[in-house]
């Protein structure tokens, strides 16, 4: 992966594996088909994110 | 210049979008949305403005039509996946996740690996997830993931 931030210039953000990445989309596209989705607080939206054990200054939203 | 909140013409519109998005695999386009909604398609164009102020969908640029709502793209990209009823695009790797968590079925993903571009196929399979493997490496705070939401 170094080699590859090195060609393409991308700053290193974070990275997580396909496992937690699934632990994470079920409830953060949970009821997001729904007639009566109005959108997510970005305390909902920290929580799920907490919930599913992803902290720190990478995935603060506010 | 602030950017009116949604009402709930703005939320029919953004859930017409959604419903096209998770039956066809596809974006409507705003003629298509303008007839549905009963609104005309500069209405439909302001709404799309305040979906996207308000972080639930991004126009393409321009404002001709819906890019992406995520988990789903509007346009072509490296993640195609393949749902039992339609083919659709998702905007990165999160989303291509995304896809089976939205509509609750299995879907599979084929791409390539960024670094190596390798063939690499992920997705979820009778309700498990199955691939090659790896890791998905996120470069945008996601503080930040709305302010050029087509790198992020």
């Amino acid at each position: 992966m170094e080699a590859w931030l090195d060609e393409t210039g991308h700053p290193r953000g974070t990275v997580v594996t396909f496992e937690h990445m699934w632990a994470l989309v079920r409830p953060w596209y949970a009821g997001r088909l729904s007639a009566d989705w109005r959108g997510r607080s970005v305390r909902e939206a920290q929580a799920i994110l907490d919930e599913v054990g992803l902290r720190g200054d990478f995935w603060a939203l506010g | 210049m602030s950017v009116a909140e949604p009402t709930d013409l703005e939320w029919t519109v953004r859930n017409r979008i959604y419903e096209a998005f998770a039956e066809t695999g596809r974006a409507p386009a705003l003629a298509q949305l303008a007839a549905v909604v009963g609104a005309t398609e500069h209405r439909i164009r302001e709404s799309l403005r305040r979906l996207y102020a308000a972080h639930e969908v991004a126009p393409l640029p321009g404002e001709a039509g819906v890019w992406m709502a995520n988990p789903f793209s509007g346009v072509p990209t490296a993640y195609e996946v393949e749902t039992p009823n339609m083919t659709c695009y998702a905007s990165c790797a999160w989303d291509a996740l995304g896809v089976p968590a939205i509509l609750g079925t299995d879907a599979w993903t084929r791409t390539r690996c960024a670094w190596s571009e390798e063939p690499l196929e992920f997705g979820v399979r009778g309700g498990d997830l199955e691939g090659d493997g790896g890791v998905i490496h996120l470069v945008t705070p996601l503080r930040d993931a709305w302010v050029d939401i087509g790198f992020t």
